[in-house]
């Protein structure tokens, strides 16, 4: 948007994931659920609406520092995502763990995200090996036994390299250049995992962890029917199994490249934006869900939990009606429709006093994330 | 075989008593975690006595035991037995134990499996009270009804007479307390109004059982649950609305002449500790602001006037006291203070302020508050919290505004 007047976008029913934006783990209340999103070069922030009602806020930096007042951390944030080139969840998560590294989402944030990123690093060169060895099993069927251990990790470096230089007149690309590209396959290919059983990977871990959140709540509410408030918890917990259950179909999909690494050697040489989309798509799907799954299991109290459902209810992600052409069959029309909406006369709830607890609420929040 | 150590006499006590009084907080906190760890405390209860008020400023875990497990949800009721009165709508501390000894005689397994339930737990696990209460206070409260004195009833130094009724209320006011637990659950913290309907309920059940435990429960309401209070004095239809009604105006009027006094609400948040002082101001204006709706006479106008002027001031000090201690002290007495603590206790204090500015101080807070950022901008560069650590704490104490400011000042 342009100017710096808020204005209401009535409907938001985006029709891709890039229009619906990428979720900011901002740690300001008024900024929960806030997406990210480019426009004509710039980044708006896709805003829901603050009463819970219907539509959202598209609004320029400028505008949101005239609604209220980003703290530090969301500001650098901010900052930091202005230097990506290209806006996806796997880059707002860089960005947000560069922030929190230095500290300005708490002590405990900054050590979990030195954590994380040695864990990145280890998972990336994991990656990077088994797609090696994958390719040193489709050229030479017979010659290697999957090795797993690291003493056969040199032997696996010494195959791939002379297999390398096999391939590289057929693929008209120098050794050094095809090393390359299995190297960013290993980056990309990571956080879904390569193996078919990761349960390691980061959107393994994600999946588990939104398992986690829809089993204890379903519990919950089993335990007493007066939990529920109106229904939100059933809709919440349907909403959880959908999105598991279509993000669980894509990850399969995502981890079968595995079985033809030389396939996909090519199509990254080729056009690597498609293998871009394949690897992502989890991510994209499952983009928002960590933050409403750390909330519930965060909640340890029936007052918390009431409270964490309420909260849920106006973030729980709509997916993009892109989503509906991913997959055969295609994304369950559950998951592509708000299964509940909370409306509040107010926003005291995450304003004045309640700010400062909220502020250090979303904190612990960013330390538990994956 | 060890010889058991000499029973503490009331001198030694006394002594005792006097020493610890004036003792530092982890002394304090050692003394009340020994004689919580004492299977049988007998006279060595008199030592937390003198404690009391800090242990409310201090809030350390309770070791959670049958008895305390009981009281929980009276605990507002709870008071000294010298200040005990029976007509007043309190329960003495020295009746506690006899009481909670009746219940879990009568009960038997299931009070053990109870004690089980809760064996080495504290009273921070506020989960379990709700789950394990919701189990006990049904039963203790039908039990209690009709209970008869045991042989330690003596030991309270009241008349026989008094254990049945004030038995019978305790019981009576019990029997709701699941339901009340719930209907204070549902608001999940102010979250959704009360429930009328459930919130009458409870105070029918309770006129129809003793109209006498009735100002004990709206005075447990207007603590707990200040969201009702409009709707309690509003009064409510049926063959009880009349007799709630007076009760419930004759609460307010007792609660709002206490919180008037010098030793009122000032007293109140000075025997706060600071984590919850922010929670209790909103409890209190959130009572005033209730009883100013609708129709009020002139002189609850000016009770309520007096009570807002009591909170003002009590604010202002708890706030003062709060920033010099628990922020500005270890911040400027050198050395490598706790960062998480630090930010913790000025987050107490932004929420203390935010409530406290709605009965006013606005100008007087903005001062400290500026001082205290000051005061942080101004750390020697060496030692103490890094730069990032300064920066969270400016903008906690000051704003982001000023945060920014010094972020990029560079």
């Amino acid at each position: 948007m342009s100017g710096n007047a808020p204005f209401l976008v009535e409907t938001h029913q985006p029709a891709t994931f890039r229009s619906r934006g990428v979720a900011a783990p901002f740690t300001t209340p008024l900024l929960t659920g806030t997406r990210v999103r480019e426009s004509k070069g710039e980044i708006e922030l896709v805003i829901p609406n603050p009463s819970g009602g219907r539509g959202v806020y598209i609004l320029d930096w400028a505008a949101v520092r005239t609604l209220g007042h980003p703290n530090v951390h969301d500001t650098l944030l901010f900052r930091r995502l202005g230097g990506v080139a290209r806006l996806d969840p796997a880059a707002v998560r860089d960005a947000a763990l560069d922030v929190a590294l230095d500290g300005h989402a708490g002590r405990d944030a900054a050590a979990e995200a030195k954590r994380i990123i040695a864990r990145d690093a280890a998972h990336r060169l994991n990656a990077q090996f088994l797609l090696m060895i994958g390719l040193i099993d489709q050229v030479h069927p017979a010659g290697l036994k999957t090795p797993t251990a690291a003493e056969n990790a040199q032997d696996v470096a010494h195959r791939g390299t002379a297999i390398l230089h096999t391939l590289a007149p057929l693929f008209g690309r120098s050794p050094a250049d095809l090393a390359d590209a299995l190297a960013a396959l290993g980056n990309l290919f990571a956080s879904v995992g390569v193996a078919a059983d990761d349960t390691d990977a980061r959107i393994a871990r994600l999946l588990a962890r939104l398992d986690e959140a829809r089993r204890s709540l379903s519990e919950w509410l089993a335990a007493d029917t007066e939990n529920d408030i109106g229904g939100i918890g059933r809709a919440l917990v349907g909403a959880m199994q959908a999105t598991h259950g279509y993000a669980s179909t894509i990850v399969q999909s995502s981890r079968a490249v595995r079985a033809d690494p030389i396939g996909l050697l090519k199509r990254w040489l080729k056009d690597p934006g498609s293998v871009l989309v394949t690897a992502n798509r989890a991510d994209w799907v499952l983009d928002g869900w960590e933050w409403l799954s750390l909330l519930w299991l965060a909640a340890e109290t029936d007052v918390a939990r009431r409270r964490a459902l309420l909260e849920m209810a106006q973030l729980a992600p709509v997916l993009p009606g892109e989503a509906g052409t991913w997959t055969d069959p295609p994304a369950p029309p559950e998951t592509l429709r708000p299964p509940c909406r909370v409306t509040s006369r107010e926003d005291s709830w995450r304003s004045g006093a309640a700010a400062f607890a909220l502020i250090e609420r979303n904190e612990i929040l960013r330390a538990m994330s994956t | 075989m060890a010889a058991e150590p000499a029973p503490l006499r009331s001198r030694d006590i006394r002594a005792v008593s006097r020493d610890v009084a004036g003792a530092d907080n982890a002394r304090v906190l050692r003394v009340v975690a020994t004689v919580d760890a004492m299977s049988a405390r007998g006279s060595a209860d008199e030592l937390i006595a003198p404690l009391r008020q800090r242990l409310a400023v201090l809030r350390p875990p309770r070791p959670l035991r049958f008895p305390r497990l009981m009281f929980h949800p009276l605990d507002p009721l709870i008071v000294p037995a010298g200040r005990w009165r029976p007509d007043r709508p309190t329960i003495p501390r020295t009746a506690l134990t006899p009481l909670a000894e009746c219940v879990r005689a009568a009960m038997g397994r299931e009070a053990g499996a109870i004690e089980s339930a809760i064996n080495g737990r504290t009273t921070a696990a506020t989960d379990l009270i709700a789950a394990q209460g919701r189990l006990l206070w049904p039963l203790a409260g039908r039990l209690l009804i009709s209970a008869a004195a045991p042989a330690s009833w003596s030991e309270t130094g009241f008349a026989a007479g008094i254990f049945a009724p004030l038995a019978r209320r305790t019981g009576v006011l019990l029997s709701q307390m699941g339901a009340f637990d719930r209907l204070c659950t549902e608001t999940a913290r102010g979250l959704l109004p009360p429930r009328a309907d459930s919130l009458h309920a409870i105070l029918r059940e309770i006129a129809a059982a003793d109209e006498s435990a009735l100002p004990m429960m709206v005075t447990l309401l207007l603590h707990r649950l200040p969201e009702a209070a409009a709707l309690l004095v509003a009064g409510q239809p049926g063959s009880h609305g009349a007799a709630l009604k007076t009760t419930a105006d004759q609460t307010v009027d007792r609660m709002l002449e206490q919180l008037a006094r010098k030793e009122g609400a000032a007293a109140e948040l000075a025997a706060t500790s600071l984590e919850e002082a922010g929670a209790a101001t909103r409890r209190i204006a959130t009572l005033l602001r209730q009883l100013e709706e609708g129709t009020v006479t002139p002189a609850r106008r000016a009770q309520l006037k007096l009570v807002r002027q009591q909170l003002d001031a009590g604010c202002r000090v708890r706030f003062a006291a709060g920033l010099r201690d628990e922020v500005l002290a270890p911040l400027l007495a050198g050395g490598s203070p706790d960062v998480r603590v630090l930010e913790i206790a000025a987050r107490d204090l932004r929420a203390l302020e935010t409530e406290a500015r709605v009965v006013g101080g606005g100008s007087a807070y903005d001062l400290m508050l500026r001082q205290a950022a000051d005061a942080v901008q101004a750390l020697p560069a060496e030692g103490g919290p890094g730069r990032t650590d300064r920066i969270r704490l400016v903008e906690i104490l000051a704003g982001s505004e000023a945060a920014l400011a010094m972020l990029d000042e560079r």
